[in-house]
């Protein structure tokens, strides 16, 4: 591998692996919230048709 | 931005950003994440063209051979770093002047400084691995070196601070001005080659003169567009992250209230008078 095959492959791999993660942590929020929003007494998520409650179900 | 205060219950909270928070905003939510995902595919397919155009397309230098390849992606990743940094240090002075003085804000400047910290990063290791054939050394304390090498500490200090607990209006405020006193080293860092001739080349491309021309120049001007594009997409999908996690704050502190609330009416009825025990069941205490 050249230094400039090296060079394309960590900017790249570096990049891809921040995006995955930034992805995965906003689902992974989401879905933490839509549990509280559930848990929370009387809460929007209680009413059928809300599953992420007062998030919606929204664009991810 | 993970700490919990006493203070979040009070704050207005967000709706989902990016999401379509109510009924009635579906449409605007749904265009808008339409948006981010067009820029998002925009930004890849660019880097991919960026990528084919520069390692196979474009012919090798007269002076720098095949290691003119590098020079397709290290100076549009240096530049985002510019405009993640002034992005930052924008948002920053939009939360410290009183009449624009929002949270927003302070969450915009952190994402933007994250990308900024990640797109740093990867401007040093690309400069050294240029450097080492260059130069023969991955690294030499030239001034542009040593300047942007003070910019991913400083900004690295700036995301700590970030995460210091507080009151969210404290912690916005001290940030702020850590974002507006870390990018005091962004223009000596740009103008560094200009004011100490060293060891690194002056800019390929400014805003008067291009060292580079033909399918080189239009490569590394697609370079420069894809990184933009790509720090866009990153940057608003850091600024949701961190509205869900100021949204996540709030909901959290609320439910552990609401329990705690419930338990000590619950313990009214079969106690004798006193203060309630706290019951561990780890929802609320973060």
């Amino acid at each position: 591998m050249t230094y400039v095959d090296a060079g394309y492959v960590v900017a790249l791999v570096a990049l891809a692996v921040y995006a995955l993660s930034l992805v995965g942590r906003e689902r992974a929020a989401r879905r933490r919230l839509g549990g509280q929003a559930a848990h929370r007494p009387g809460g929007p998520a209680a009413r059928p048709g809300r599953p992420g409650g007062r998030l919606g179900g929204g664009s991810r | 931005m993970s700490s919990t205060t006493a203070n979040a219950v009070a704050a207005p909270v967000p709706a989902a950003p990016g999401g379509a928070g109510r009924a009635g905003h579906q449409p605007r939510g749904a265009w808008r994440g339409r948006l981010v995902a067009a820029t998002g595919g925009a930004a890849l397919l660019g880097i991919a063209a960026t990528v084919w155009l520069g390692l196979w397309v474009t012919p090798p230098d007269v002076y720098m051979g095949n290691l003119v390849r590098l020079l397709y992606i290290h100076p549009p990743i240096a530049w985002v770093m510019y405009l993640a940094f002034g992005l930052a240090m924008l948002s920053s002075l939009g939360y410290l002047w009183p009449r624009t003085r929002d949270l927003r804000f302070d969450r915009l400047a952190g994402a933007a400084a994250e990308v900024g910290v990640v797109f740093t990063g990867l401007t040093l290791v690309t400069g050294s691995l240029w450097g080492r054939p260059t130069w023969g050394t991955y690294w030499t304390w030239d001034p542009l070196l040593t300047t942007t090498a003070l910019l991913f500490v400083l900004y690295l200090g700036y995301l700590a601070l970030r995460r210091v607990p507080g009151e969210p209006e404290a912690r916005a405020r001290r940030a702020a001005i850590g974002a507006v006193v870390a990018f005091v080293d962004v223009p000596i860092c740009y103008f560094s080659v200009y004011w100490w001739r060293s060891l690194h080349q002056l800019p390929s491309v400014t805003a008067g003169k291009s060292y580079i021309h033909g399918s080189m120049a239009w490569t590394m001007l697609l370079g420069f567009v894809s990184f933009t594009l790509a720090f866009v997409w990153l940057v608003v999908r850091r600024y949701r992250l961190a509205g869900l996690a100021q949204a996540e704050e709030a909901d959290g502190l609320a439910l552990a209230l609401a329990e705690r609330r419930a338990e000590g009416e619950a313990d009214a009825v079969g106690r004798p008078p006193g203060p309630a025990p706290l019951v561990e069941h780890g929802v609320g205490l973060r």
